[in-house]
């Protein structure tokens, strides 16, 4: 009776004690999937995808402005804003809309503009948009770029 | 027969954390592999005001530094820096370090002299922010660009 007690394996004994507990391990997993939702970065509609110029020095663009346009200059020339092409027709109208809806009494604006190029875009294409701005008294204009590359690299030519 | 009843639960619930746990991973393992979020930098400047009212101060003008971005023939990719007349270099990241001293001293000290940044069409925009970046580092924000080149 006794040596077959033994032998016999109790059920309840994985279940209660033998079991392995993964209550720290799910705990573990859900601090990291919090960490790494926090940080990781969701697709930004308003910045196209290209190779950005790194500087070394300039401010960091955490908190933009508010009414702050964005226009995306790909390698090509082509323009975009919020993931959508503009001719320069098109363009040219929507910087127009811009300055009527924020200038002042004096026809004077402060209205920010951000041109965000690629590195390997021609300077030509950058300042027909540059012009496009002057023509339309948006003044106010600044560069997007990346900080200094951690390996040291600026991605030169 | 308390037993098998106590058995059968605890089987349930460990079934039904199966799925929970595997979703959490997979949401985990795809965080991961995300990058993480790299903030951009902006560099300010300032456009030509054709319209704007002019000051009235009676000091006279400051004359502009004037620095050309040239492309080289022989590269593509590559620029040639020229800052009142005199050639600093090609684009190198040693060339870009110079340009700051350049400034600085073109300028004699003046952190509010006016800098024009003329460049060739056919240069990339890398080599055009370059300057700016230099701009900044001479820590002389008066930065315009001139059009016409």
């Amino acid at each position: 009776m006794g040596k077959k007690q033994m032998n016999k394996p109790d059920p309840s004994a994985a279940s209660d004690g033998g079991g392995f507990d993964m209550t720290s391990m799910i705990d573990v997993t859900f601090l990291l999937l919090i960490f790494f939702m926090t940080c990781t970065e969701m697709a930004d509609s308003s910045k196209s995808k290209m190779e950005v110029t790194r500087v070394e020095n300039g401010q960091p663009d955490d908190v933009p402005e508010p009414d702050r346009l964005l226009i995306n200059i790909l390698k090509d020339g082509k323009v975009q804003i919020n993931a959508v092409d503009y001719s320069e027709k098109a363009l040219n109208d929507i910087l127009h809309a811009h300055y009527v809806m924020s200038k002042g009494a004096a026809g004077e604006t402060e209205k920010p503009i951000m041109i965000r190029a690629d590195r390997r875009t021609k300077y030509k294409d950058v300042q027909v948009v540059m012009k496009m701005c002057m023509d339309q008294k948006l003044w106010k204009i600044s560069f997007a770029a990346l900080g200094k590359d951690p390996k040291g690299q600026q991605g030169e030519n | 027969m308390a037993r098998k009843i106590k058995t059968r639960v605890s089987d349930e619930m460990s079934s039904s954390f199966t799925s929970m746990i595997d979703i959490v991973f997979l949401l985990l393992i795809f965080f991961i592999l995300q990058p993480f979020k790299e903030t951009e930098l902006k560099l300010g400047a300032s456009l030509p005001q054709s319209g704007a009212p002019s000051s009235e101060s009676t000091a006279p003008p400051k004359v502009d530094i004037k620095v050309q971005i040239r492309p080289v023939p022989a590269n593509p990719n590559g620029a040639m820096y020229i800052i009142d007349g005199r050639t600093v270099g090609m684009a190198s990241t040693r060339v870009y370090n110079r340009i700051a001293g350049v400034l600085i001293q073109r300028s004699n000290g003046d952190k509010d002299a006016p800098i024009s940044i003329l460049p060739s069409g056919n240069v990339n925009f890398q080599h055009v922010l370059r300057v700016l970046d230099a701009c900044y580092r001479a820590k002389m924000p008066n930065v315009k660009f001139g059009f016409g080149s």
